[in-house]
């Protein structure tokens, strides 16, 4: 199935070209993917961990990791970008996991979300993003909420529950529910472009 | 007691996003991975979840960024480095880490040429082994007894050992070091290095 509102089909073909130099062990791709995604990853770990020290060392895990073991994207099964930030968070949350101190309140996690931010660069997903901005917007606070607390949270769905005193029941609709609502006003989103 | 299919249906938004207690994560995907109708959920669930990485605003990395994963990448051959340099936890490797395995199912143990070799001699006759041993984040440090320490790094051929501190091999036995493809290393982790002589002595 091909999803509409995904990267454009060139920043595809252009995924694809910085995988075929990865591959072939061309070290200024890693620079040209640091020129491109650097502020969105490390964006990402940030968002996920706070301190500076541990989301800059996080980011740069990201970059070195894609560079060791370039076969680990696959260009069929989504963006460039998409990757790295997926790589990002997964070893952000794994942080954040080990360390009770290192979670991040419901509060501080929650609050900014949908703010708008000044752009580092113009070029960096700023149409994507602000779609994705959009569509959060329409999602009810609960489910936002919930969605929030896992996604860069790292709190299982238990945890979810516990922390906004619900049901186990009522956090697994919300973050389903938030989830089928996400996909549902992106898809519209990327058909209406 | 049989999970309903409804019941682990309604953890499939969540396993996507990864909140699935580890305790059920094994079932969960069990059930995706027969039930046809819940993987074609996940994948939507999985594009949605996607989009939401999209929304992180970028943030100005810090001074020096690009450089550090640039040291970190340049051919090893490049980035000598003191060892000093390296730091903390996730430097120092215990002997079985699985640190290597980025060296595209490669190496287990190394060698300094093919084979069989008396590596304390070739080492001895060359002072600078160590300094040989090229610094990156592939390095597996060794810690033997006795204040033994040693190096094993790949690279794309193979791998460089190198060793410091290591005693003398007791009567006429001498020390071997092996060179075994990835899919050996497991079964040889879990104990001691099966054909080594004697005088083997890590951990």
């Amino acid at each position: 199935m091909v999803v509409s509102y995904d990267v454009s089909q060139m920043t595809r073909e252009e995924d694809v070209r910085i995988a075929d130099r990865l591959m072939s062990r061309d070290e200024s791709a890693i620079g040209e993917l640091m020129d491109l995604y650097g502020g969105v990853v490390y964006g990402m770990a940030r968002r996920v961990l706070v301190d500076p020290g541990l989301a800059e060392e996080v980011a740069q895990d990201a970059f070195v990791a894609l560079w060791r073991r370039p076969g680990a994207y696959d260009p069929l099964r989504g963006s460039l970008q998409g990757f790295l930030l997926g790589v990002t968070r997964n070893k952000a949350i794994d942080l954040v996991r080990k360390e009770e101190s290192l979670r991040r309140t419901k509060d501080s996690l929650t609050s900014e979300l949908v703010t708008a931010s000044k752009e580092v660069t113009p070029h960096e997903g700023l149409v994507e993003r602000e779609s994705v901005r959009a569509a959060l917007g329409e999602l009810t606070d609960v489910q936002k909420e919930a969605l929030v607390l896992a996604y860069f949270g790292g709190r299982t769905y238990r945890e979810v529950a516990e922390e906004l005193d619900i049901p186990e029941g009522t956090a697994k609709t919300r973050l389903r529910d938030g989830l089928t609502r996400l996909r549902q006003l992106m898809t519209e989103s990327g058909e209406g472009r | 007691m049989e999970r309903s299919h409804d019941e682990l249906k309604d953890l499939v938004a969540a396993y996507v996003i990864g909140a699935v207690p580890p305790d059920e994560v094994r079932v969960v995907r069990a059930h995706i991975l027969t039930c046809d109708a819940c993987m074609a959920e996940a994948d939507d669930y999985a594009a949605a979840m996607d989009s939401l990485a999209l929304a992180v605003a970028p943030a100005p990395v810090p001074a020096g960024f690009v450089d550090r994963v640039m040291e970190q990448v340049r051919p090893v051959e490049k980035t000598p480095a003191p060892a000093a340099a390296r730091s903390g936890a996730r430097a120092w490797r215990s002997w079985f880490a699985p640190a290597a395995a980025g060296a595209a199912a490669l190496v287990a143990i190394a060698v300094l040429g093919a084979g069989v070799v008396d590596a304390r001699n070739d080492l001895a006759r060359s002072e600078d082994a160590l300094a040989q041993v090229i610094r990156s984040d592939e390095a597996v440090e060794l810690k033997g007894t006795g204040g033994t320490t040693a190096e094993l790094v790949p690279t794309n051929d193979g791998a460089v050992f190198a060793v410091a501190g290591l005693p003398e091999a007791p009567g006429s036995d001498i020390y071997q070091l092996w060179y075994m493809k990835m899919a050996c290393r497991r079964a040889w982790a879990r104990s001691s290095p099966p054909t080594a002589s004697s005088s083997w002595s890590w951990p």
